[in-house]
C-alpha cells in the first residue's frame, strides 16, 4: 500500500494542502479531482517525493520515503508529469529508455532495451520510435511520456492529468491501458484528473479536493453528485447514469440565471 | 623757458640736442619693445617622433613629463626645475628620482589624467609617440597646451630628439653636451666594429617569452648597430612571436634577453638576471643551441635596453658579440659617466647577468 | 514493426532508403553503431592530425627525419621532436579535449547553447590569477607561479559558484547569474591591475590572454593530464544523468536523479578541467563553444557519445589550429586563440547550412 498521511504543504506563507490523507492499494485506481489550482499536482508531487511536504509523511509498503534513497523511491513509484517542460531533439526510444534509469548504472542492459521495445510495441509507437521528441504532436508526446512511466516497472503509478492533449480515442486507449495494468499486473494508480466523466468511469475511488482539503472521498457514484459539483466547481449540473456509465452534464455557472444565450447545449 | 642756461640761438641748439636725445631714447625704446614683443610671441617648430611638426610657444617654463624616458632626458638637459607634473609610476623608483617624486602626479604613461595636467597649467606636455592616445592632443588643445611626442628609444634618432627638446627648453648647451658624449661613444663603437670580420647570429628575446625583435623595433636596430646578425631580420612585424623549435633550428651564437625587475638602480646583486639566464639555458632542447652550449646567454635590464641609455646597452651588446675586440671596453664606466654627469646621481645598481666566463674567475 | 527509415538515415533526404524493414531494436542498434563509428573516426582523425603536426615545424625536417628521430637519438632533431614538437602536440590534444568536454558539460547543465567553459567566469578568474602573479610577484622564470595563480583563482570562482548554489538552489538560472557576475568582477579587476602595470607587464598579460602552446613541457603535460582526464570516468558515468536533465527537474527527480547535485558536480568537474586547460596555455576561446555543437549536429544529444565526442572534436580543432598558427605565417606564430576562431567559424557555418533540422 502507498499511503500519504496528514500532508500539509505551504510555500511563501501560502497554504496549498491541509491535512490530506490519501492511499492506494495494489490493483486499485484512485482519481484526484478538483478545480484548477486546488493542489492536485502538488499532492501528487508530495507523494512522489518530488516536493517535501511541510508536515506529514508518505509510506510505501510501510517504509517512509524520507528514509529511502532517491533511486530506491524511483523503483517503487513512478511519477508521470503533465508534460515535458522543453522538447529536445532526443529520440522517442531514448526518452522511453530513460525510464529504466533507476535500474542501470553505466549503461542499459539487454533486458532494459527489450523492455523498452516491448512497451513501444504495445503502445503502438513503433513508427515513431526513432523520431525526435520535438517533432511529435502533443498527443504523441503524451503517449511517449506514459510509455516512459510504464517501463519504469514500479508497483505504483502517479499520473498527472495523463490525457492532456489527447483526442477522444487516445484518451480512452490510454486510460484503458492504465486500467488493464492495474487489474492485470496489480499496480496501484493515483491519477489527477480534470475530466470527471473519465475519472468516474475508470476509477475505483475518487478524492475530491476543495480549498486544499479533502472535500469528499469514496466510490465515484458517491462523490460525484450535483451538490458537490456545485460547491466545489461552482457549476450547476445534472448527474446521469447512462449505459452503466456515470455522466455529468454541465448546465451553467452556479448563481447565474439562464439568460437566453443563442449558443450550444441542446442538440437538435 | 626763462631760466634756461642757454641763450636764444643756444636755446635752439639745446632744443635740437634734447630732441635728438629724446628721439634716440624713443628709437631705443621702440627697438627694445619690438625685441621684447618678438620674444613674447616667439615660438619654435620641432618635428616629433611621429614626423609631425609641432609648434611650441616660448619660453617654456612649466613641463609635464608622462614617462621615465622623458624625465631622464629632462634631467640630462638640467631642466628638472621646469618639471611641474610627473607620471604616477615614478614611485616605483624613488631612489633614482630623488625629490622629483614629490612633484604632482598626472597619470600613467598610457592614460594621462587630463584634469590634473590642465590644473598645473603647463606650457608643454611630453610623452611617447603612441601612448597616451591622440585624445591627449584634443583635450590639451582646449587649454592651448601643446603636446610633444618624443620616443627617445631608437639610437639613430635619439640625438635629434634630444636636440629638439633642448631647443624647445632653451637648453641647447646641455643638449649639445649630451649629444657630443653620445656621438663620441657611438663613433668609438663604430670604429672598433670596422675591425670585426664576422657578425655573430643573435636571438634577441623581448620581455615576453618567445617574442623577438624584428625590423621596425628599437631592439633590432640595437642588435644590428652592435654588429650582430638578428636571426629574426626576415620577419615582418616588429615584435613577432616565434616557436622554440625555430630558435633551435636557427642555432644562434648569442642569446640576449631583455628583462625588467623594478628599477635596476636599487638592485644589489645580479641573481635575478642570472636566474633568468639559467632558465633560458635549461629550456627543453635548447642545449643544442650554440649560444647555450658556449654559455653566451645574457640578460639585460630594460633601463639600458632602448631608451636614452641605449648606448650603454649597446656597449654591453658589442662586448658580448665581439669579446675579442672589446675586452678593454667597460660599459660600467660609461654608465657611471652618464649617471654622475648627466643625471647627477651616484652610480649604483645591477643591469646585466654575469658572463658565464666570469663566474669562473 | 517498421521503423521510420528517414529518421534512421539522419541527414539523408532520400526517401528511397532501402532499409525500410528494420525492427525498432535493429534501428536502435544501427544508431548506436553509427555513433560509435563517429567516435572511432574522430579518434583516428585526431591521431592523423597529430601525425601531421609532428611532421610540420620551423626546422624543416621531412617526415622521414621525424620518424628516425622518434626512435633514435640523433642529437638536435631528436630533441626537437621529443622536447618541442611532441609536448606541444600532446598539450594541444589535452587542452582541446578538455575544452570540448567541459563545454559540452556546461551546455547541458546550463541548458544554454551559448555556454562555453568561459561563460561562468572561470576563464576570467584564471586570467585574473595570472595577472595578479605577473604584476605583484613577477613571472620571471617561474612560469609555474603564473599557472598556479591561474589555477587557484579558477577554483576559487568555481567554489563561490557552488557555495551560492548551495545557499539558494542550484538551478541553471542561479548558476548562470552567479557565473556571469563573477566573470564581470574578475574582468574588471584584471583590467584594473593591467592598468597599474608597467609596459613590460602589460605586454606579458596581453600575450597570456592570447593563449600559447609554447610553454608546454613534459612536466606540464603530466599535471594537465591529471587535471583534465581524472574527472572523465565519472563524467562518463553521469552521462545518462545529463541526458535526464533534458526532461526537466521533475522528471529527473522522478527517475531517481537529484538535478541540483548533478549540476553542482558537473560544474565542479568542468571547472576543474577548464582550470587545468587555462593555467598552462592561457585563454583559448571558441573551441569549448563550437566542439559540442559540431558533435551534436552529427550524432545527436546522447551524452554517452556527446561528451567524449566533443572532447575528440575539440582536440582535432586545437591541433589543426596549432598547425595553422605555426605554418601559415612561418616562422612567426599566430597566437592560437586567434586561429581557433578562424577555424571554428567557417566549419560551424558550413554545418549550419547543411543541417536538416534543429539540433538544439
Amino acid at each position: 500500500m502507498l499511503e500519504a498521511r496528514q500532508i500539509f504543504f505551504e510555500y511563501s506563507g501560502h497554504k496549498v494542502l491541509s491535512g490530506i490523507e490519501a492511499s492506494v492499494e495494489k490493483a486499485e485506481v484512485v482519481s484526484i479531482v478538483g478545480p484548477n489550482g486546488v493542489g492536485k499536482t502538488t499532492l501528487l508531487k508530495c507523494i512522489a517525493g518530488i516536493l517535501k511536504p511541510t508536515r506529514g509523511y508518505v509510506r510505501v509498503e510501510g517504509k517512509d520515503i524520507r528514509d529511502m534513497a532517491r533511486r530506491g523511491i524511483a523503483k517503487q513509484l513512478t511519477y508521470m508529469p503533465q508534460s515535458l517542460p522543453f522538447r529536445f531533439p532526443v529520440t522517442v526510444f531514448d526518452t522511453i529508455l530513460s525510464g529504466r534509469r533507476p535500474y542501470f548504472a553505466w549503461r542499459p542492459s539487454r533486458k532494459d532495451l527489450e523492455r523498452v521495445e516491448r512497451v513501444i510495441e504495445e503502445m503502438g509507437l513503433s513508427d515513431l520510435a526513432m523520431r525526435d521528441m520535438d517533432q511529435l504532436s502533443g498527443g504523441q508526446a503524451q503517449k511517449v511520456l506514459l510509455a516512459r512511466a510504464l517501463v519504469q516497472d514500479t508497483r505504483y503509478l502517479l499520473l498527472d492529468e495523463p490525457n492532456t492533449g489527447l483526442d477522444l480515442r487516445h484518451q480512452l486507449e490510454l486510460l484503458e491501458t492504465v486500467a488493464v495494468l492495474a487489474k492485470g499486473k496489480g499496480i496501484g494508480v493515483i491519477m489527477a484528473m480534470h475530466d470527471l466523466n473519465l475519472a468516474a468511469r475508470f476509477s475505483d475511488r475518487i478524492m475530491m479536493l476543495h480549498q486544499g482539503r479533502i472535500f469528499s472521498t469514496g466510490a465515484p457514484a458517491e462523490v460525484i453528485t450535483a451538490d458537490r459539483i456545485r460547491e466545489v466547481y461552482g457549476v450547476e449540473s445534472v448527474v446521469i447514469c447512462n449505459n452503466g456509465y456515470l455522466h455529468v452534464q454541465v448546465l451553467r455557472c452556479a448563481g447565474e440565471e439562464n439568460r437566453n444565450r443563442p449558443v450550444q447545449t441542446r442538440a437538435r | 623757458m626763462p631760466n634756461s642756461p642757454c641763450g636764444t640761438d643756444m636755446q635752439t641748439r639745446c632744443l635740437t640736442k634734447k630732441a635728438l636725445r629724446i628721439s634716440w631714447q624713443l628709437v631705443l625704446l621702440l627697438f627694445l619693445l619690438v625685441l621684447n614683443g618678438a620674444a613674447l610671441c616667439a615660438s619654435i617648430t620641432v618635428k616629433d617622433s611621429l614626423g609631425r611638426d609641432v609648434e611650441v610657444s616660448l619660453p617654456v617654463k612649466r613641463v609635464v613629463a608622462l614617462n621615465s624616458d622623458v624625465l631622464e632626458v629632462l634631467r640630462t638637459l638640467k631642466a628638472q626645475d621646469l618639471v611641474v607634473g610627473v607620471f604616477s609610476e615614478i614611485v616605483r623608483e624613488r631612489e633614482f628620482w630623488g625629490d622629483l617624486v614629490q612633484r604632482p602626479r598626472v597619470g600613467s604613461w598610457r592614460e594621462a589624467d587630463m584634469e590634473a595636467i590642465a590644473a598645473l597649467r603647463p606650457d608643454i606636455v611630453i610623452g611617447y609617440g603612441r601612448n597616451p592616445g591622440p585624445e591627449l592632443e584634443k583635450k590639451m588643445a582646449v587649454f592651448g597646451i601643446p603636446v610633444l611626442r618624443l620616443d627617445f628609444y631608437k639610437i639613430e634618432t635619439l640625438e635629434r630628439e634630444v636636440m629638439a627638446l633642448g631647443r624647445v627648453l632653451g637648453r641647447e648647451k646641455e643638449a649639445r653636451r649630451f649629444c657630443d658624449w653620445h656621438r663620441r661613444h657611438l663613433e668609438d663603437l663604430r670604429k672598433r666594429l670596422e675591425r670585426a670580420k664576422t657578425k655573430p647570429t643573435v636571438y634577441v628575446e623581448s620581455y615576453t617569452d618567445y617574442h623577438t625583435v624584428a625590423p621596425g623595433s628599437g631592439g633590432h636596430e640595437m642588435c644590428v648597430l652592435a654588429g650582430g646578425k638578428n636571426i629574426a631580420s626576415g620577419l615582418s612585424i616588429p615584435y613577432p612571436r616565434v616557436t622554440p623549435e625555430w630558435v633551435v633550428s636557427q642555432n644562434p651564437e648569442v642569446i640576449v634577453k631583455a628583462a625588467a625587475w623594478g628599477g635596476g638602480y636599487t638592485l644589489l646583486d645580479p641573481m635575478p638576471f642570472n636566474r633568468r639566464r639559467d632558465a633560458i639555458m635549461s629550456r627543453s632542447g635548447w642545449r643544442h643551441i650554440a649560444a647555450v652550449a658556449t654559455g653566451r646567454v645574457h640578460v639585460m635590464h630594460s633601463a639600458i635596453w632602448t631608451g636614452p641609455r641605449a648606448i650603454i646597452g649597446m656597449a654591453y651588446l658589442v662586448r658580448w658579440f665581439h669579446p675579442n675586440l672589446f675586452s678593454d671596453l667597460d660599459p660600467e664606466t660609461w654608465h657611471r659617466e652618464y649617471l654622475e654627469v648627466f643625471q647627477g646621481m651616484p652610480y649604483r645598481g645591477v643591469y646585466v647577468s654575469e658572463d658565464l666566463g666570469e663566474a669562473d674567475k | 514493426m517498421k521503423a521510420d527509415c528517414k529518421a534512421v538515415c539522419r541527414g539523408c533526404d532520400d526517401h528511397t532508403c532501402l532499409r525500410a524493414n528494420l525492427t525498432v531494436g535493429q534501428a536502435v542498434h544501427r544508431q548506436v553503431g553509427r555513433r560509435t563509428l563517429f567516435l572511432v573516426l574522430m579518434f583516428l582523425l585526431m591521431l592523423g592530425t597529430m601525425a601531421v603536426g609532428l611532421c610540420v615545424g620551423a626546422s624543416g625536417m621531412d617526415p622521414g627525419d621525424v620518424l628516425v628521430s622518434l626512435v633514435k637519438d640523433t642529437g638536435r632533431n631528436h630533441s626537437i621532436v621529443w622536447m618541442l614538437r611532441l609536448p606541444r602536440i600532446l598539450m594541444a590534444v589535452l587542452v582541446g579535449f578538455g575544452l570540448g568536454l567541459a563545454g559540452s558539460v556546461f551546455q547541458v547543465i546550463l541548458r544554454n547553447p551559448l555556454a562555453s567553459p568561459f561563460t561562468l567566469g572561470v576563464g576570467s578568474a584564471a586570467g585574473f590569477g595570472a595577472v595578479t602573479v605577473i604584476i605583484f610577484w613577477g613571472s620571471g622564470c617561474h612560469l609555474h607561479r603564473v599557472a598556479g595563480g591561474a589555477f587557484l583563482f579558477s577554483l576559487l570562482s568555481a567554489a563561490v559558484m557552488i557555495a551560492v548554489a548551495k545557499m539558494k538552489r542550484a538551478s541553471s538560472e542561479t548558476i548562470i547569474l552567479t557565473g556571469i557576475a563573477l566573470m564581470f568582477l574578475f574582468s574588471a579587476l584584471t583590467s584594473l591591475f593591467q592598468y597599474m602595470g608597467t609596459m613590460q607587464q602589460v605586454y606579458e598579460i596581453v600575450f597570456w590572454f592570447f593563449g600559447s602552446l609554447s610553454r608546454a613541457g613534459w612536466a606540464e603535460i603530466g599535471v594537465a593530464a591529471a587535471m583534465i582526464l581524472s574527472p572523465l570516468p565519472l563524467l562518463l558515468r553521469s552521462a545518462w544523468d545529463f541526458n535526464l536533465l533534458a526532461y526537466g527537474d521533475e522528471s529527473a527527480l522522478a527517475l531517481g536523479v537529484n538535478p541540483d547535485r548533478l549540476r553542482m558536480w558537473g560544474v565542479t568537474a568542468a571547472s576543474l578541467i577548464t582550470a587545468g586547460c587555462i593555467c598552462f596555455t592561457g585563454v583559448i576561446g571558441f573551441v569549448g563553444l563550437v566542439a559540442p555543437h559540431i558533435t551534436r549536429m552529427i550524432i545527436g544529444n546522447d551524452h554517452r557519445f556527446l561528451l567524449p565526442g566533443s572532447g575528440l572534436v575539440g582536440a582535432v580543432i586545437l591541433v589543426t589550429a596549432d598547425i595553422g598558427g605555426r605554418t601559415l605565417w612561418a616562422p612567426q606564430v599566430i597566437p592560437i586563440g586567434i586561429v581557433t576562431s578562424f577555424i571554428g567559424v567557417p566549419f560551424f557555418v558550413f554545418l549550419l547550412m547543411k543541417r536538416t533540422r534543429e539540433y538544439w
